[in-house]
């Protein structure tokens, strides 16, 4: 396996003004050309580890933390560090290597949904027919249907005019088409049907392993996550006491690492488990 | 980043998305009108006074004579003396005394002026002599502002006019060199006579029009036999003069040329673009005129003045001073020397005691008008700033007011912006440029508004306050520019503080998840 985009050891994550960690991971290691599907009961810190991962939130505690790395071809940052830079080194990192899927989708009412594709591209700098060229060609892959298509790339359709499926495709293509190392997206498929969640994967799938970015994919959907993840990490929930459910906080250790196997997967004792078998174990623990 | 895109995707609708429901930005606009006008009007109030206080004869106080005791020239002489008296040269601070007269007469715009309709004007003229007082001070305070003045003590004949009387005439931008007095001579014949003018001022006291000499002055204002405008009275001048508005050194060349028998042609003297010289009396008038027409007949205007030297005196005792000017060296004693006036007839013991009682009144109209500006002018100067104040103020609470609502309410979208790497630094400005382009509006479409209304609401004002600037535009709009850095970068500053101050802190997790 190649070196990890992002390696993270013995990271504390918290809100301010929280003394207790509300979220404990242990040891992570996100790979290049990789699709990992985080899964877990709410409020287990699915959020706050995306807001981690996405320097969306200072949630490091630095007294107990251990390690934050980011890692590529060019570079070597310690994340821990990077709150403490000034804010244009934190933009330009955003920039040059996250992108994000957001439940809510975080389209902008008052751009077309047109322009609302075309914002991340414009935050790396593209001209304006460079950014519609790349957008119109994720659009067509994402919407098969001409009219839906033209209402978006030609009559300069309002956000609000759209369905909740389309407004998550174009969602999904704002993040796709942007320039990143690390795409991480919460529950992309949440109002889609099937066949167009799995177009979305499928066309991510696709982009992930020609571009060797890395997908972090927060779900509830198991069974889309043992059909395409690569791999699946369960956040469990722990407390810190038994009897009060407003002391749990959530761990993310190698225990709840599955690797898939060709067309089986391996727990961190690299016991095999089958599809079935690890996508009821995994719909056990949500409930 | 590519700015252009950039502006096209997204700050254009930002933009359109901040102004929407645009009703607190007419309230801007009503404001910054309200504001503006004040400014415009203050500085232009402000200027007038200046222009009223800057006026060199503002310490010279007039004195109607009453006719009964103008018409007689002992009590003027006596007046005289005793103006020039120690006690109220210095107990008044008096500077010095003169006495004039005034009447309404027409000129007419010149016959070389062939792109000009002919037209005429009444002008109020009143009478100097060169060496008086406020003549020697209108001179050495370079008041003539045309580059040809020629002295009254050369140019007897001639006028100093003000450039409104031109401006009236039609001469707006060109300085003439002579006007027409038009009258009926001996045998009732409609006679033409260019008048040159040797100086033009910006201003005359009294609002008088016109200066002329007290040699000039009865022959425009009272016409006799020995009329010397007339080349049919018996007191016509003894000399040529020709009028032009061609330059001084081809004309002098073209006469110099001339050979007629008779002229001088060695003692010509140069006017104010026009040329006076004697001629031998022994060549008859046809002769001459004949020989002047055949040789100068491009020049607009030739006139045969004759024999002023043997009726000047005759006309001269006909002028009667109505009107004493008293040039003050400081105002402080105004008002007792107003008081003084009042009772001076009795001071004069050959005086009939029904005269005696007659009261010269000195016109206080100026000084008046003067303090009576000085107030307003502070008062609006005050109330100018204080709108001023408000209205920034007002423009900078709306604006703040209405980024703050936008930026909360759009919280999650620029939390997005950051998430996906967009700096506080492109958000700051982004909304620093909406908020100059909204100061913008508002400042060009009050002031294109204000370009409407200015000048009539500003009449309705002072007629309100009755107020008369004799048609002069009193709003002034230059003045608006110097305040353009106080409408723009002022609260520029302030939002940018405010934004900066909002978003320099947040997170794209705290605005998205709205924490």
């Amino acid at each position: 396996m190649s070196n990890p985009v992002y390696h993270i050891k013995d990271l504390a994550c918290q809100y301010n003004g929280n003394s207790e960690p509300v979220l404990q991971i242990e040891e992570l290691n996100l790979y290049e050309g990789e699709i990992v599907f985080f899964v877990g009961a709410s409020g287990v810190g699915k959020s706050t580890l995306l807001e981690t991962l996405g320097l969306m939130n200072n949630t490091i505690d630095f007294q107990k933390s251990g390690e934050f790395w980011f890692e590529n071809k060019n570079s070597r940052e310690d994340l821990r560090e990077i709150w403490s830079r000034p804010e244009k080194d934190l933009s330009k990192f955003r920039q040059e290597n996250l992108s994000f899927i957001f439940q809510s989708t975080n389209l902008f009412p008052n751009l077309s949904a047109f322009e609302n594709v075309l914002l991340t591209q414009i935050v790396e700098g593209k001209s304006y027919d460079e950014a519609a060229q790349n957008a119109k060609s994720m659009i067509y892959r994402l919407f098969p249907n001409q009219r839906d298509r033209d209402e978006i790339v030609e009559d300069g359709k309002a956000i609000m005019e759209l369905s909740g499926g389309q407004r998550q495709r174009l969602a999904f293509v704002r993040a796709a088409i942007s320039k990143y190392a690390i795409l991480l997206a919460d529950e992309p498929t949440g109002n889609l049907d099937w066949w167009n969640a799995k177009n979305l994967i499928e066309i991510l799938v696709d982009k992930v392993k020609s571009e060797d970015g890395v997908t972090v994919i927060v779900t509830h959907d198991i069974d889309l996550a043992t059909e395409y993840g690569d791999r699946i990490v369960l956040i469990r929930k722990e407390f810190r006491d038994p009897k009060d459910e407003s002391s749990s906080y959530g761990v993310l250790n190698s225990k709840g690492i599955f690797t898939r196997d060709q067309d089986n997967w391996k727990d961190y004792q690299d016991t095999s488990i089958i599809q079935s078998d690890l996508s009821k174990y995994l719909k056990d623990q949500l409930r | 980043m590519d700015f252009k895109t950039y502006n096209k995707v997204f700050a254009r609708n930002e933009f359109k998305s901040v102004v929407s429901g645009g009703r607190k930005f007419i309230l801007l606009i009503l404001i910054a009108i309200v504001s503006l006008w004040s400014i415009g009007f203050s500085s232009g109030a402000s200027k007038y006074l200046k222009d009223k206080m800057d006026s060199p004869f503002v310490k010279f106080l007039n004195v109607d004579i009453p006719s009964k005791l103008a018409q007689k020239q002992s009590y003027i002489d006596e007046l005289k003396k005793v103006m020039k008296q120690d006690s109220i040269v210095n107990g008044y601070d008096v500077h010095g005394v003169s006495f004039t007269s005034f009447n309404f007469i027409s000129f007419y715009t010149n016959n070389s002026t062939s792109s000009k309709a002919r037209k005429s004007e009444t002008a109020k003229i009143s009478m100097i002599s060169p060496n008086d007082e406020m003549y020697v001070f209108m001179k050495s305070k370079g008041l003539f502002k045309n580059d040809q003045f020629v002295d009254f003590s050369v140019a007897n004949y001639s006028i100093v006019v003000t450039e409104e009387y031109l401006n009236r005439l039609g001469y707006n931008d060109e300085y003439p060199a002579f006007l027409d007095f038009r009258f009926l001579g001996v045998g009732n014949e409609e006679l033409s006579v260019p008048i040159g003018i040797a100086g033009i001022v910006s201003q005359l006291p009294n609002k008088c029009d016109i200066l002329c000499t007290d040699d000039l002055f009865p022959h425009i204002t009272n016409y006799t036999e020995f009329n010397i405008l007339d080349p049919n009275a018996s007191g016509h001048l003894n000399e040529y003069v020709i009028y032009t508005d061609k330059p001084i050194q081809g004309i002098k060349s073209d006469i110099l040329e001339l050979d007629p028998q008779g002229l001088e042609k060695q003692s010509i003297g140069s006017g104010n673009s026009y040329y006076v010289f004697p001629y031998d009396s022994n060549l008859s008038q046809e002769e001459l005129d004949s020989e002047l027409t055949k040789l100068l007949g491009s020049y607009q205007r030739i006139y045969n003045f004759n024999s002023v030297g043997q009726i000047a005196d005759t006309t001269l005792s006909g002028v009667i001073y109505d009107q004493l000017i008293i040039e003050m060296s400081s105002l402080e004693q105004v008002n007792q020397l107003r008081k003084m006036m009042l009772g001076i007839n009795t001071r004069f013991e050959s005086l009939p005691s029904n005269h005696k009682k007659i009261s010269l009144v000195i016109d206080m109209g100026v000084i008046e008008s003067r303090n009576n500006f000085m107030t307003f002018n502070s008062v609006s100067k005050i109330l100018s700033r204080v709108l001023v104040l408000i209205s920034i103020g007002f423009i900078i609470v709306v604006l703040i007011q209405t980024l703050l609502q936008h930026i909360n309410k759009n919280a999650k979208n620029i939390g997005t912006l950051k998430a996906f790497g967009m700096s506080n630094r492109i958000i700051g400005i982004t909304y620093v440029l909406i908020s100059f382009v909204i100061i913008g509006i508002v400042y060009l479409a009050s002031v294109a508004l204000l370009y409407l209304i200015a000048d009539i609401s500003t009449n309705a004002v002072l007629s309100l306050v009755r107020l008369d600037t004799g048609g002069e535009k009193l709003y002034d709009f230059t003045v608006l520019l110097t305040y353009l850095p106080f409408f723009t970068i002022f609260p520029l500053l302030i939002v940018a503080l405010t934004i900066w101050l909002k978003i320099r802190n947040e997170t794209p997790g705290d605005l998205i998840y709205e924490r």
